[in-house]
C-alpha cells in the first residue's frame, strides 16, 4: 500500500509546494497523518526551505531601490514606444487592416454596384448563358451545308430561357438567340440561349449574324481554327465583332441590315 | 461592415453638413482619410497601465533573482527594464498572455544570464546589510555564514531552482525557465533542502 510507504523527499516538496497531483496528494496526506518520521521530514524540508527564502530577501532586499524611480522610467520607455510606432500606421494597425480592408471591399462594391451601368442588353448574363457546343469537328461544320436560318430551335427552350432570365415577354420584344450559332457548332441547350431585346441597341441580332458568318467563313478557309472561334463568340461576341470586322462600331451595311429579312452572307469585308 | 461605413458617412456628413453635397465618390474617398490613428493607439494606454501593475508586483522578486545571478544592482535594475518593456511589445503584438508570472522570469532568467557573460560577473550570494540590532545582528550573520556556504556549494542549476521557488513560481515555471523536467526541478529542490537542513544540523 502507497500510504504505508514512507514518502520519498522529492514528493515531499511536491506536498510542501501543492504540486503534487490531486490522487497522490491525498495518499500522502494520509501517509503523513499517521507516520510520525515522515511529517518530521517534512517539517525539516519546509524550515530548511524559509531559511534559504529568508536568507535569499535579506540578502538581496537591502539592495532594492525601493523608490518610484524604476516605475516611472518604465513609464516613460512605453510612451516612447508608443509616440515613436504611432505614425507607423502599418506595423500598429496591422490587425485593424484586415477589418479596414473588408470594409473597404464592401464599400467599393456598394459604390461600383451603384455605379455600375446598366448590363449591355446585347450580351447575354454569362453565368445563364456561357454558351454550349455540340460535338462537332472543323470538316462537318464546313462540309455540312448548314445555314442558320435553316435551323430551327427546339420550341420547348424557348419559355425556359425567358424564366431562367425572369422575363414575361410580350410577343415582338425578343427573339431568343443562340450565344454560338448552330452553323458554327452551338448547340440547341438553354446555355447556349438567351433572350435578346429588340431595338435597344445597335449590337442587334443582325449584326451578330454578319459575325457569325464571317467567323464560319474564317473556321472554313483555315484561318481561324473552330475552338477559337466558339470561344471567342460566346465570351463576348462584340468584342469578339470589334476584333474580327477591325471597327468599334457596327458596320452600316451590317446595321442597317433589316432583320426581317434572310440574312445571306455578304463579303464582310 | 456595411454598417460601419454608413456610421462613419454620417459622422463625414454631420462634419460637413454646411459643405457643398459631395457625390458617392467624394464621399468615399473622404471616408478613406478618416484619420483611424487616434481610436487604435489609445488601447495602447491600458496595456501600459497593465504592464506598469504587472511591474509593481513583479519587480521585486525579479530583481531579487536577477542579483542572484550575480549582477550588480545597475544592470539588475536594467535586465527589469528590459524585461518589462519587451512584455509590453509581446503583449501589445497580441501574443500569449498565459502564465506572464514565469514568462517574465524566464525572459529575466535569459537576459540576466546574457549579461553576466558580458560583464564577467560571478555569481556570488551577497551579504546583507548589518541588521540595526547588533544581538540579532550577530546570531544572524552567524546563520548566514552557514547557510552561504551551502547554498555556494551547490551546482548552480541547483541554486537557480530553489531561488526561482523562493519567488513563488510554481514547478512547470521553474521547469520552463531553466529548460529542464518538472521530475528535475522537484528532485533538485529536495535534495537542496535536504543539504540545508543537514547543515543547520551540525550546528
Amino acid at each position: 500500500m502507497h500510504t504505508s510507504m514512507h514518502i520519498p523527499d522529492h514528493e515531499l516538496v511536491q506536498w510542501l509546494d501543492g504540486e503534487l497531483a490531486a490522487v497522490r496528494a491525498r495518499q500522502v496526506r494520509a501517509h503523513l497523518a499517521e507516520c510520525p518520521q515522515c511529517a518530521n521530514r517534512l517539517s525539516e524540508m519546509q524550515a530548511a526551505a524559509e531559511a534559504f527564502t529568508h536568507l535569499h530577501h535579506d540578502a538581496m532586499d537591502p539592495r532594492i531601490d525601493m523608490s518610484a524611480g524604476p516605475a516611472a522610467k518604465l513609464r516613460a520607455a512605453m510612451a516612447e514606444i508608443q509616440s515613436t510606432e504611432r505614425g507607423d500606421f502599418w506595423r500598429s494597425h496591422r490587425y485593424a487592416v484586415p477589418t479596414v480592408a473588408a470594409a473597404l471591399l464592401i464599400a467599393a462594391t456598394v459604390y461600383w454596384t451603384a455605379a455600375k451601368p446598366a448590363p449591355n442588353p446585347a450580351l447575354p448574363n454569362a453565368s445563364l448563358t456561357p454558351g454550349a457546343t455540340r460535338m462537332m469537328s472543323r470538316q462537318q461544320v464546313c462540309a455540312a451545308n448548314i445555314r442558320d436560318d435553316d435551323h430551327v430551335m427546339p420550341a420547348h427552350l424557348a419559355p425556359v430561357v425567358f424564366r431562367s432570365y425572369g422575363i414575361q415577354p410580350k410577343p415582338g420584344d425578343y427573339e431568343v438567340d443562340y450565344l454560338i450559332n448552330p452553323a458554327l457548332g452551338g448547340a440547341d441547350d438553354t446555355r447556349n440561349l438567351w433572350p435578346q431585346p429588340y431595338g435597344e441597341t445597335i449590337w442587334t441580332a443582325r449584326v451578330k449574324d454578319a459575325l457569325e458568318e464571317h467567323l464560319r467563313e474564317l473556321v472554313c478557309n483555315g484561318t481561324l481554327d473552330l475552338a477559337t472561334a466558339q470561344h471567342d463568340i460566346a465570351s463576348n461576341w462584340i468584342t469578339a465583332y470589334r476584333k474580327y470586322f477591325r471597327t468599334a462600331v457596327p458596320l452600316p451595311a451590317h446595321a442597317l441590315f433589316m432583320k426581317d429579312k434572310p440574312w445571306i452572307t455578304p463579303t464582310a469585308e | 461592415m456595411t454598417s460601419t461605413y454608413h456610421a462613419v458617412l454620417r459622422a463625414y456628413n454631420e462634419i460637413h453638413k454646411g459643405d457643398k453635397l459631395p457625390d458617392e465618390s467624394t464621399r468615399l474617398s473622404a471616408w478613406l482619410t478618416i484619420p483611424h490613428a487616434e481610436p487604435v493607439t489609445q488601447n495602447s494606454e491600458p496595456l501600459a497601465s497593465e504592464v506598469t501593475a504587472l511591474f509593481h508586483e513583479m519587480r521585486v522578486p525579479l530583481l531579487r533573482y536577477t542579483l542572484s545571478l550575480g549582477l550588480a544592482s545597475s544592470d539588475a535594475e536594467d535586465i527589469v527594464q528590459e524585461v518589462f518593456l519587451a512584455l509590453f511589445r509581446h503583449l501589445r503584438d497580441g501574443k500569449p498572455r498565459g502564465n506572464l508570472r514565469g514568462w517574465i522570469f524566464r525572459v529575466g532568467h535569459n537576459l540576466a544570464l546574457k549579461r553576466r557573460e558580458q560583464t564577467g560577473t560571478a555569481a556570488e550570494i551577497a551579504l546583507p546589510d548589518p541588521a540595526p540590532n547588533p544581538e540579532q545582528q550577530l546570531i544572524q550573520q552567524r546563520t548566514q555564514a552557514r547557510l552561504q556556504a551551502v547554498v555556494r556549494s551547490l551546482p548552480e542549476r541547483d541554486r537557480w531552482c530553489l531561488l526561482l521557488r523562493s519567488e513563488g513560481l510554481r514547478y512547470r515555471d521553474i521547469a520552463a525557465t531553466l529548460g529542464i523536467s518538472l521530475g528535475s526541478v522537484a528532485m533538485s529542490i529536495s535534495r537542496s533542502l535536504h543539504r540545508i537542513h543537514a547543515a543547520r544540523e551540525r550546528f
